[in-house]
């Protein structure tokens, strides 16, 4: 099947669609395609009509997407693409969830860190998915770092706008200079405190007051 | 005791520790620095977490114990439960919790925490686990946003850049307090603020429980009187 991309403002509802799209689902496609892409076409009648991925286009509309990928089904009649408004919702309500599974994965996914809340769950659903588990799953170890200090810290500033134009072009030029070169970096590896840290103790006003 | 003695205390994955804080705690919000997060079961279900992390203003706080390294101590920075949990269920979460830092953190030597007096409590959980009061300070580190009504730290709005307009606005009524514990008790004696009796959050007006503006003596006479 041919992909297209087409102008969002060239397809138009099936007015009698019968599937609801709320604000709340509208802004969860906006997050799964910010996160994904826009990884599930659209797909249309000849007229550019929309057949299935009315919530889709809502999103892609809300995000000031310009073009939606779609896919042409043409090969449909009237009545058939009537019912297969129907049956592309309906077909996908019918599957079931390994809720086991899915505690699993998604367990899995929230220990790396990953954002949970582009999956299309609900916070309650999220909480009920795993408030209602077994004390079982977890363990009772762990470990905290026991280091020092790490000998970097980070220092911010506020500045105008001319300040951080005429610094940022300051750094940019001693970013070539010789002085830059041998700095001495204390083990940093951080590019600009080390500019900074080349045009503070390179700077003939330093060296006067000090 | 009673069904307190079955809650299990288990290390829970942030989201799930997330997510029952903003349900159940009265800020409805997370902090960010917290690492390490102790869920409470009972019959197989979550009913409380607790959430340990390094401190915002890490450098000022550990100067509290003298001589404890950047490791030596942690801050519990959030606790909610739901009101499932049986009488006493909180403290003896707080004491798992403390017994499992020193089985798997032994580098750490104390636990610092703050009860917020202007809308929740003055640290009756704090008191009843063995902690130690060593600062009231009336609040000048939570305000409310004028325009939306929210509540908001001093830290958190020179994170969000907005100190300036912070500056402005008015401070919840109230006091915060200060509360240690000491897992290694060889180092109680190097603490470099007095410790503070319990009467003097009475002695000051600051009681507070449950948001509620109540004394610690009129909770003790009604607990008398059920």
């Amino acid at each position: 099947m041919e992909i297209e991309y087409i102008k969002t403002s060239e397809l138009s509802v099936y007015a009698n669609n019968t599937r609801t799209h709320s604000d709340e689902q509208v802004e969860q496609l906006v997050q799964s395609i910010k996160k994904f892409g826009f990884t599930n076409p659209i797909l249309i009648d000849g007229e550019r009509q929309i057949i299935a991925g009315h919530g889709r286009t809502l999103a892609a509309t809300k995000m000031g997407m310009v073009d939606v990928p779609c896919i042409v089904l043409d090969h449909l009649n009237e009545d058939e693409r009537k019912a297969y408004v129907i049956a592309d919702n309906k077909l996908a309500l019918n599957a079931g969830w390994d809720e086991e599974l899915l505690k699993i994965e998604m367990g899995a996914l929230d220990s790396l860190g990953f954002d949970l809340s582009v999956l299309g769950f609900t916070g309650d659903e999220l909480s009920g998915l795993f408030l209602d588990v077994n004390a079982d799953t977890f363990s009772d170890s762990f470990e905290l770092d026991d280091g020092d200090k790490p000998p970097y810290q980070q220092i911010t500033f506020t500045l105008a706008d001319q300040q951080a134009t005429i610094i940022k072009e300051a750094l940019a030029k001693v970013k070539s200079s010789e002085e830059f070169a041998v700095v001495e970096t204390y083990g940093n590896e951080n590019s600009n405190g080390n500019l900074l840290f080349t045009l503070v103790t390179q700077s003939q006003w330093v060296e006067q007051k000090t | 005791m009673g069904r307190a003695k079955d809650i299990i205390v288990k290390v829970i994955p942030s989201k799930l520790a997330n997510d029952f804080i903003k349900k159940y705690h009265y800020s409805g919000k997370v902090v960010n620095n917290s690492k390490l997060h102790f869920g409470c079961f009972l019959d197989e279900r979550l009913h409380g977490v607790m959430s340990y992390g390094h401190s915002i203003n890490k450098k000022g706080t550990i100067n509290l114990v003298a001589g404890t390294k950047w490791s030596g101590f942690i801050e519990l920075n959030r606790m909610a439960f739901d009101d499932v949990l049986p009488r006493n269920s909180e403290s003896r979460c707080i004491a798992i919790s403390m017994r499992l830092l020193k089985k798997n953190a032994p580098h750490i030597q104390w636990v610092i925490s703050f009860a917020d007096g202007t809308q929740c409590g003055d640290g009756t959980i704090y008191r009843a686990s063995g902690f130690k009061l060593v600062g009231i300070a009336k609040n000048t580190a939570l305000r409310v946003n004028p325009k939306t009504g929210e509540a908001m730290h001093v830290i958190q709005a020179h994170h969000l850049k907005m100190s300036q307009e912070f500056r402005t606005w008015e401070a919840f009524k109230g006091y915060q307090f200060k509360y240690v514990y000491f897992l290694d008790k060889s180092v109680e004696a190097n603490l470099t603020l007095p410790v503070l009796p319990f009467s003097k959050i009475d002695e000051l007006g600051a009681g507070m429980y449950k948001g509620q503006k109540v004394t610690i003596e009129e909770r003790r006479e009604n607990a008398a009187l059920v």
